[in-house]
């Protein structure tokens, strides 16, 4: 439930509800109105009810007016999660190519670190030359 | 006898018991349907998968009925959950049986990974894995910018994962992040990858001729400077792989485990169980995948007023992808001083084999000296084991 934020306006010294943040919940789901007279409220929320539905939700006027309220910072939350995700393939991709580079000098003939396998290599050299 | 007509033919009377708009909509899917199978009896796109799915979707759409009340087909109801509705559906829907034991689970992800295991080459990834791995890294660009747009678009992590991982160009990834984080747009997203994926080899040699010079796309590349290398050391590679990506990635093992048998399979030299993998399972799975999904299509399950903007979504992905690819193609031919052809960039979105031989195709149109499909191999092979990284992210980490 996304915060109710109280702003009163000076005039007749009373809150007036139209500097509330107004949830209506319509068949797509919440829609949040800023603050305006109740006449024009209304009037926003029977041009959300009445958009059609399959023209998707974000080409409603005030879905989109959420999205550039809500979900752009949504998204920014998004590109940073990504961002982090992508390092990580990198990583993964770099340690990948570590694993590879290691079998290939493991089956070059390289790793010959004890007396016998170095005996084994010298042998196997000579028979093949 | 106007009822009794209606009576006999079920499927045309039940036009008349829809509104308007699910009526529309019915025949959009009909009509999609007949040009899937038209286009890809053209060829123009690929009929492995497409051509069961058009008809399918004919099908499924055309041979609605009413049982008890309710419009229905006798293919398969997805919708169920309760044990004893799925049991009694598998007496009467002809495909639920593999809906349920096939699709609901991933198992056809895996069956398709084995065989594309099986027919996966990995000499030019193990000769030159940095190579290789950065430029599929590069075109993994899709897969990631757009979650970000998924989400501003109001879709939540885990249905902006399963969407952007078409940037992966690899359906079956696409299949099992879908079933394992939004199984609700499961249909919708693997259809548009599927589709995509054929019409996007028809869009990327447009997108290499407007990005890449041209006297670059015909560079000539030494074969004789690919190092030779041996089967044991490919049989190594694909178990250490396997098993090093399982432990990391546990909630994405059936992946690498499907896609890493079918390579040991190749490189162990098991004729029989190659034979099997490539010409039974790959094959037997692609039918069933197209099927299945085309019966899935039908006008009652696709209601999701945002398949428009999945479809946006999806295109965006893999132009992203393409261009990514390309990008870090133009990068090792500058870091390579001009020895790297960009165009294997393009082989990082990674279906195996198609962008390779777009890659092959454009180069060999400015060249026709110029082979690099055994150069484009290596980014192609690495854009699987990336999009699967990638892939295994994403389930670990929103699952």
């Amino acid at each position: 439930m996304p915060k109710l934020r109280k702003c009163s306006i000076v005039g007749n010294g009373q809150p007036r509800e139209s500097s509330f943040l107004v949830h209506s919940y319509t068949a797509m789901g919440p829609q949040i109105s800023l603050g305006s007279t109740p006449k024009v409220r209304r009037e926003q929320n029977d041009r959300e009810r009445n958009w059609p539905k399959f023209a998707g939700t974000a080409l409603n006027p005030c879905r989109l007016k959420q999205m550039m309220m809500g979900d752009t910072v949504k998204a920014i939350h998004a590109l940073l999660f990504v961002t982090g995700i992508y390092g990580l393939t990198f990583l993964i991709t770099l340690f990948v190519v570590a694993v590879i580079l290691l079998i290939r000098w493991a089956s070059s003939g390289h790793p010959r670190t004890t007396p016998l396998s170095k005996e084994r290599y010298a042998e196997r050299k000579e028979v093949t030359a | 006898m106007i009822d009794l007509i209606a009576h006999i033919f079920e499927g045309v009377s039940t036009f008349g018991q829809m509104d308007a708009h699910t009526v529309m909509i019915r025949l959009a899917l009909i009509a999609a349907g007949f040009l899937l199978v038209y286009l890809s009896g053209k060829n123009i796109l690929d009929p492995m998968v497409l051509m069961p799915m058009g008809l399918a979707m004919i099908l499924v759409n055309g041979a609605t009925l009413t049982i008890e009340g309710k419009l229905a087909n006798l293919f398969l109801d997805p919708m169920l959950s309760k044990p004893e509705e799925v049991v009694n559906s598998m007496q009467i829907l002809f495909l639920q049986p593999i809906y349920n034991l096939m699709f609901s689970n991933g198992l056809i992800a895996c069956l398709v990974f084995m065989g594309i295991g099986v027919i996966t080459p990995l000499d030019y990834l193990i000769a030159r894995p940095l190579t290789s791995m950065l430029i599929a890294a590069g075109a993994e660009l899709g897969s990631i910018l757009t979650f970000p747009l998924a989400v501003a678009f109001g879709f939540s992590y885990k249905e902006a994962a399963s969407i952007a991982i078409v940037g992966g160009a690899d359906g079956p990834m696409v299949l099992f992040t879908s079933l394992e984080l939004a199984k609700h747009l499961f249909v919708p997203i693997s259809v548009v990858a599927y589709v995509y994926l054929s019409v996007t080899y028809a869009i990327y040699p447009y997108m290499i001729k407007l990005l890449v010079p041209k006297p670059l796309q015909g560079i000539k590349m030494d074969l004789h400077s690919i190092p030779k290398v041996s089967s044991r050391q490919k049989l190594t590679f694909a178990v250490l792989a396997a098993a090093v990506l399982s432990v990391l990635f546990p909630a994405a093992s059936p992946l690498f485990a499907s896609f890493f048998i079918g390579v040991m399979v190749k490189e162990a030299n098991l004729p029989r169980y190659r034979k099997f993998l490539d010409e039974n399972v790959l094959t037997g799975s692609s039918f069933f995948l197209g099927f299945v999904l085309g019966a899935l299509l039908s006008f009652y399950v696709v209601t999701d007023p945002r398949i428009v903007l999945i479809m946006i979504l999806g295109m965006i992905a893999l132009v992203l992808s393409g261009v990514g690819g390309i990008v870090a193609g133009l990068i090792a031919y500058k870091l390579s001083g001009g020895k790297i052809n960009p165009l294997i960039g393009i082989a990082g979105v990674s279906c195996v084999p198609s962008t390779a031989k777009v890659a092959q195709k454009c180069a060999f149109a400015v060249n026709k000296q110029a082979i690099i499909l055994p150069f484009a191999m290596g980014p192609n092979v690495a854009g699987v084991i990336t999009t699967a990284i990638i892939s295994g992210i994403y389930v670990a980490l929103l699952r």
